[in-house]
């Protein structure tokens, strides 16, 4: 196994099988692919591709049908490894009859960690995924997004080089969507890698440095991100807003070397740009109200 | 006391737990070589190897502390989910269970409500035991919070032993308080008539033979009573119950100063004559060296015919201090204060007879008893006499009971655990409890059947195996006829062999729950014998733990738990 890659996929399939041994679903076929240390890697895919299945069998969840799998250079099935992995599911299953501090501490036990370390990482994990005012609560009274947290902050008690996350933003809000992206990237600041499944094709162009798309359990594309959605044959200014003057006068210059204009226009954010900053600004100015249409049966709008 | 109390034969035991867990590895390294041969080809061995030092560290190699950490959450989940609610009924029935007992023979008698202590001990503990191993792991796995524990450095044999220890844990806690109440209960509601009865009465046994009508051993008579538990000696001729007590402690004797017979013999009338007129008999004490042989008392013993089994009969026989008396028959007695002792045979100074230096040599002690009247006969079993050594405190005896249910709760734990690793829930239950039940009742049958089946000078079972029981059924013929010879009966006769063979086999894949049974002992004020009782269902206990834990893990080794 090269030293650069955390993990190393070759030529992995697995069959889903009924009593009988029929095969039921061939969920991944032969599939090949390194995951290099320090990167984010998103897996994506339809349902039913095989990305979670992937995912599981890094784990030791399900066992190959054919292939090999290599991670931080043990074999899947090793458990050894898992000292060095945190894993969130896409489902946070985790005991909901114990409350925040509960399971951090029982996760950390797991780890062999000791007890006045497990308290200083319990401390900070809770601090850090915004749980202080519901640690001492059950987490079946937990709403999804806050089992979501705390199912993060599980996956992080152990500090781990290499960091499995399932569909990581699925029932988060917004806010929780950023902040997740955000602790990814901290994450990969911090030298770890990050492998990720997910539907939400924004979150992984935002945070992932590589992708591997599936479909029907076969690999369809690989590379990075940013070389995979480069147009080569664009090109694209941006400016501070010009006058009409201004931008006959670009075309003009455009027209002189050959190239065409296709599209001018005023840039637009993202709606989660435009939500973020909504509620940022909600909590600074509680009262004021942005709209750029009046709400039925008003009279102004401020 | 109608059981047999043998002690615990640990070497046999032991050999007999190897034998079959020596099989049973064997089968296992058989069934994965072939798979390894299936999936790897021309690397099988190689595979195999690596496979087999994998499971090895993987069964030794265990942290205690995430074991304890799932214990403990295998503990707290217990507790929320409210499974020591169970406590709270039990206290609850014991809160009324007065009402029920308030009858006459309940007056005079400890019996029922010791019974009923244990029996309610038992059933509450045994569900509360075999739901918390049966539904727990299944449980886990249809959650997926277990996915979440095996994604760390988890062994899956830590997963196992954590939960068996946390299901242990709190059905222990439970059983230890319920335990409590219910000796709280007993003392305070057993009433004063009965309160001699809470003890623990420590019986030594001995061996019998019977000698015949001649003074000839023999093997006793059958009067015709269904129940072969005893046999019969004839009154008015030389036939006699043998008893003799081996490894007699002699100092426990001396210290109490007496040395305390108890029998409880039956009689059997050829003539009814006056029916409240008893039937009398004797004992003799011989010492088997010297053969100085004592009679106990100048009168006869007398034995109703109808009262046998109500009371037990003690005879307190003091071991010195005795003093001489001439009797009237011309032989020379010795009394004292509780007994007599008369002189018969053999050569001592009556002026300072001893009982233990006496007539007990090397702790040896042959007891005979006669029955006198004509034409009347005296049933006898090996334990329808014993010397009753000096009593143990009831809460002694009642501790080792609530021990033997706590060792039961163990290996029903164990058990249930284990079958959750390959069974959802209400099938690893139905499998458990199908186990407690063929422990319980059929082992002991399986027994008896292997037992004809297998020896030689008995003519086998008697109307043969399961298929030639369907046949005769079919054909509407009794069990002594013969079979008719022909090539259809031959293949049953074969077949059956075969069958019996099998069940001979699997027998001791079931563990025999009789041995954790103590109501007997408890409630009819003995003590309950280390040796034939508490260790025999340690050892049960202990055999199964080890087979138990290889199967769970390798169970939950091997199983996809993400699977589809």
């Amino acid at each position: 196994m090269s030293a650069d890659n955390v993990i190393e996929i070759r030529n992995l399939s697995k069959a889903y099988r009924d009593f009988w041994g029929r095969k039921k679903v061939q969920a991944v076929n032969s599939l090949t692919l390194d995951v290099k240390r320090g990167e984010v890697f998103g897996l994506l895919g339809p349902n039913g591709s095989g990305k979670t299945t992937t995912l599981k069998m890094l784990l030791g969840l399900l066992f190959p049908t054919a292939g090999s799998i290599s991670v931080l250079g043990r074999p899947a099935h090793d458990v050894e490894k898992n000292e060095k992995i945190g894993y969130l599911p896409e489902e946070s299953y985790l005991y909901r009859f114990l409350n925040a501090d509960e399971t951090l501490d029982f996760y950390g036990r797991l780890f062999n960690i000791s007890k006045s370390e497990r308290r200083k990482r319990r401390d900070f994990l809770i601090n850090e995924v915004g749980l202080q005012h519901a640690r001492r609560r059950q987490l079946k009274e937990y709403s999804k997004g806050m089992t979501r947290r705390i199912g993060l902050a599980q996956a992080l008690i152990n500090d781990p080089e290499l960091v499995l996350l399932d569909e990581p933003t699925s029932g988060l809000d917004p806010i929780g969507s950023n902040d997740m992206k955000v602790l990814i990237r901290k994450l990969k600041s911090q030298g770890k890698t990050v492998v990720m499944c997910s539907h939400l094709l924004a979150d992984v162009q935002d945070v992932c440095d590589r992708i591997a798309i599936l479909y029907a359990g076969e690999l369809k594309v690989l590379g990075g991100v940013h070389e995979l959605l480069e147009t080569q044959d664009e090109t694209r200014i941006l400016s501070s807003s010009l006058s009409d003057a201004a931008i006959a006068d670009v075309k003009a210059v455009l027209a002189r070397h050959g190239a065409e204009c296709k599209d001018v226009s005023h840039p637009t954010a993202t709606l989660e740009d435009l939500f973020l900053r909504t509620v940022k600004e909600s909590r600074d100015r509680p009262g004021r109200r942005i709209v750029t249409e009046t709400p039925p049966g008003s009279s102004q709008a401020s | 006391m109608f059981r047999e109390v043998l002690p615990f034969d640990i070497l046999g035991g032991f050999t007999l737990w190897l034998m079959t867990t020596a099989s049973l590895v064997g089968v296992i390294l058989g069934i994965a070589l072939l798979v390894s041969l299936v999936l790897h080809g021309g690397a099988f061995l190689g595979n195999f190897s690596r496979g087999t030092r994998e499971v090895l560290v993987d069964l030794v190699d265990v942290s205690p502390r995430r074991i304890g950490a799932i214990m403990q959450v295998t503990i707290k989940e217990s507790v929320r989910r409210k499974a020591l609610l169970v406590f709270v009924v039990f206290v609850i029935v014991f809160m009324f269970a007065n009402w029920f007992l308030g009858g006459d023979d309940e007056l005079s008698s400890a019996k029922p409500y010791i019974s009923t202590v244990l029996m309610a001990l038992n059933w509450m503990i045994i569900p509360v035991a075999l739901l918390l191993s049966c539904w727990g792991l299944p449980a886990d796995i249809k959650d997926r919070s277990l996915h979440t524990v095996v994604t760390k450095p988890v062994r899956r044999s830590e997963v196992l032993l954590g939960r068996m220890l946390g299901y242990c844990a709190v059905s222990l806690v439970m059983l230890a308080a319920m335990g409590a109440v219910g000796y709280v209960w007993i003392i305070r509601s057993v009433p004063e008539l009965a309160r001699d009865q809470l003890i623990g009465r420590v019986p030594q046994y001995g061996t019998l033979k019977y000698l015949g009508d001649d003074g000839v051993v023999g093997i006793g008579k059958n009067v015709g009573d269904m129940w072969e538990y005893r046999s019969f000696v004839s009154g008015g001729t030389k036939s006699c119950g043998v008893y003799t007590f081996e490894k007699i402690d002699t100092e426990a004797i001396r210290a109490a100063g007496v040395m305390r017979l108890e029998y409880k013999w039956e009689a059997f009338r050829t003539y009814k004559g006056d029916i409240e007129t008893p039937v009398r008999f004797r004992i003799y004490l011989i010492n088997p060296d010297t053969e100085l042989t004592v009679r106990i008392s100048t009168r006869d013993f007398e034995i109703q015919e109808f009262a046998v089994g109500s009371e037990d009969t003690v005879i307190d026989i003091p071991i010195a201090g005795i003093s001489p008396r001439p009797g009237a028959d011309g032989e020379f007695y010795v009394t004292a204060a509780g007994a007599d002792l008369a002189s018969v045979g053999g050569q001592f100074d009556p002026q300072h007879l001893n009982l233990v230096d006496d007539l007990i040599a090397d702790g040896k002690l042959i007891v005979r008893a006669y029955c006198v009247d004509n034409m009347q006969h005296i049933g006898m079993a090996r334990h329808d006499l014993f010397i009753r050594l000096p009593d143990r405190p009831f809460m002694v005896s009642y501790a080792k009971s609530v021990l033997n249910t706590a060792l039961m709760v163990i290996l029903i734990v164990v058990l249930g655990t284990t079958a959750s690793c390959f069974l959802k829930g209400p099938v690893a239950t139905i499998l458990t409890f199908g186990l407690i039940i063929l422990g319980q009742g059929l082992r002991e049958m399986m027994d008896d059947l292997l037992k004809q089946f297998y020896d030689k000078e008995s003519p086998g079972i008697l109307g043969g195996g399961p298929l030639e029981s369907a046949y005769r059924l079919l054909h509407q013929m009794n069990q002594q006829s013969e079979l008719p010879e022909n090539l259809g009966t031959q293949f049953i006769e074969n077949a059956d062999q075969g069958i019996m063979h099998t069940v001979g086999l699997t027998r001791n894949f079931f563990p025999n729950f009789n041995h954790f049974d103590t109501r007997e002992f408890l409630a009819n004020g003995f003590d309950i014998p280390f040796d034939a009782s508490v260790l025999a269902a340690l050892a049960v206990t202990a055999s199964f733990v080890l087979p138990c834990y290889v199967i769970g893990y390798l169970s939950l080794r091997f199983r996809e738990l993400e699977v589809k």
